[in-house]
């Protein structure tokens, strides 16, 4: 059971590595959401009140915008590379390998993030640091990093990858969406963890139950690779 | 004395679509031999050897190296095979020293340092080892490549088309060095070349897939120049 999470995190701390060798991937997608979160601030010309019924959207389809970016190149840039295949080739199981790609997107996404809420909060002048709106960042990023993963494995070597990805992620991915939307909008109306509490609820019980299901279904996606 | 074999292929048939690439193929490969397959552009060796590496499942039949069936022992084939391919499968971002201290965490069995050092040396890669692969030329990225697949120790070594790319000097200094030096006596080989020369060179036994099938076989240095001429002679015809 040690080797099971030690291979895991061989599989990623040699994703974050190279990612440290290139900084391409991370510097691509924080000029991307930046570039977002600007061009969001410009063109909507709301009141303070109207900011707290919009700004969570912006953020999270930001944040999902974002994700489908560096998902495509993180997934696409080691089958093109041929890379891919020698991790197949390793003698561990592929719930493992799954499991360590699940990780280097889920720390790449909550680096990302850290990034994200402080110019949030500074552009929109709107503090959105929360310890539920943190929570619900985890939890909705480890949901977006699970299937984010299967689904972009499953779509990294056909030729429309680029469009395949968000249109088969994003209904996949919607309920965690809709879950981190609301729990910001609550936070910053002010409401209580009672009124809330729900849809962070909902959020744990579809990251382990996709968590399983897809750890299972990555050796099927992986057939014939 | 019945001889083990290393690797068993039993009425394998695989196709992709409505594709048939190996149709009923059946291959023996006894422990310690170094089998050569012969077979020119689109028959099927590729295929084959992504068979043997576990990562194609046959569609009908079965593969069966040292006694673990390919279907349900996936990992324990993984743990005692090397493979070298066409590609270095090597992260071109990562020194030549990063790669090896990578794949090898996987083999908790091994001594790294011992490995390395005797591999690193015997290869003439000593002098690489901190360099990024990207930055080394085709041929070097080969001998690291073949670096990387010995450093598990393996009791059976699949190289698709290690000569691909390599000038003459390299397939040389691969048949001149690596084999006699490198490969141990009880180590199995299985290649696939379409370069005949360099195929009689390094082989026991070899073989010429044709149709998906292995059509001929040779297991003696005698009966080889009459296989590589039927090799010369497919090939002609399907030019």
């Amino acid at each position: 059971m040690k080797n099971y999470f030690l291979y895991i995190w061989y599989i990623s701390a040699k994703d974050i590595k190279v990612e440290l060798q290139r900084k391409e991937l991370l510097l691509l997608t924080i000029i991307f959401s930046f570039t977002c979160v600007v061009i969001f601030n410009i063109s909507i010309d709301v009141s303070r009140d109207s900011y707290i019924r919009v700004l969570p959207g912006i953020l999270w389809v930001t944040i999902f915008f974002t994700s489908v970016l560096g998902l495509n190149r993180f997934l696409s840039r080691e089958r093109d590379s041929g890379n891919f295949e020698a991790l197949l080739l390793l003698p561990i199981s592929r719930d493992i390998l799954f499991l360590g790609k699940v990780t280097t997107l889920f720390l790449f996404m909550i680096i990302l993030e850290i990034l994200i809420f402080p110019i949030f909060t500074i552009i929109f002048d709107l503090n959105i640091i929360h310890t539920s709106i943190i929570l619900v960042a985890v939890l909705a990023t480890l949901g977006i990093s699970v299937i984010g993963t299967i689904i972009g494995s499953m779509t990294s070597n056909t030729g429309v990858r680029e469009t395949l990805l968000p249109i088969l992620l994003f209904p996949l991915i919607f309920p965690m969406l809709l879950a981190a939307i609301e729990v910001t909008s609550s936070v910053l109306r002010g409401e209580t963890w009672t009124e809330y509490n729900k849809w962070i609820q909902l959020l744990a019980v579809i990251d382990i139950m996709f968590s399983i299901v897809c750890s299972f279904l990555f050796t099927y996606v992986m057939k014939d690779y | 004395m019945i001889e083990k074999n290393s690797i068993e292929i039993n009425n394998v048939t695989k196709s992709f679509g409505s594709n048939p690439i190996l149709n009923d193929c059946f291959l023996s490969v006894r422990a310690s031999e170094r089998y050569v397959l012969l077979g020119s552009n689109g028959s099927g060796k590729t295929t084959l050897v992504k068979l043997l590496t576990t990562l194609y499942s046959p569609d009908q039949g079965e593969v069966i190296i040292n006694g673990y069936n390919s279907s349900n022992h996936a990992e324990q084939i993984r743990t005692i095979m090397g493979y070298v391919g066409h590609n270095s499968l090597l992260y071109a971002d990562l020194t030549a020293f990063e790669n090896l201290r990578f794949f090898s965490k996987f083999y908790p069995h091994i001594d790294f340092d011992e490995q390395f050092e005797y591999l690193s040396r015997i290869l003439n890669l000593s002098h690489l080892i901190n360099q990024k692969v990207g930055k080394l030329s085709h041929g070097e990225q080969k001998r690291l490549s073949i670096m990387k697949a010995m450093m598990s120790s393996p009791s059976i070594l699949i190289m698709d088309e290690p000569d691909a790319g390599l000038d003459v000097n390299s397939i040389d200094n691969l048949t001149e060095q690596f084999f006699p030096n490198v490969i141990n006596g009880n180590m199995t080989v299985f290649l696939t070349t379409h370069n005949s020369d360099f195929a009689l060179s390094v082989a026991n036994t070899i073989g010429i897939l044709q149709s998906g099938k292995i059509e001929f076989q040779a297991h003696s240095k005698d009966e080889f120049p009459e296989l590589i001429d039927k090799y010369k002679s497919i090939n002609e015809s399907v030019l």
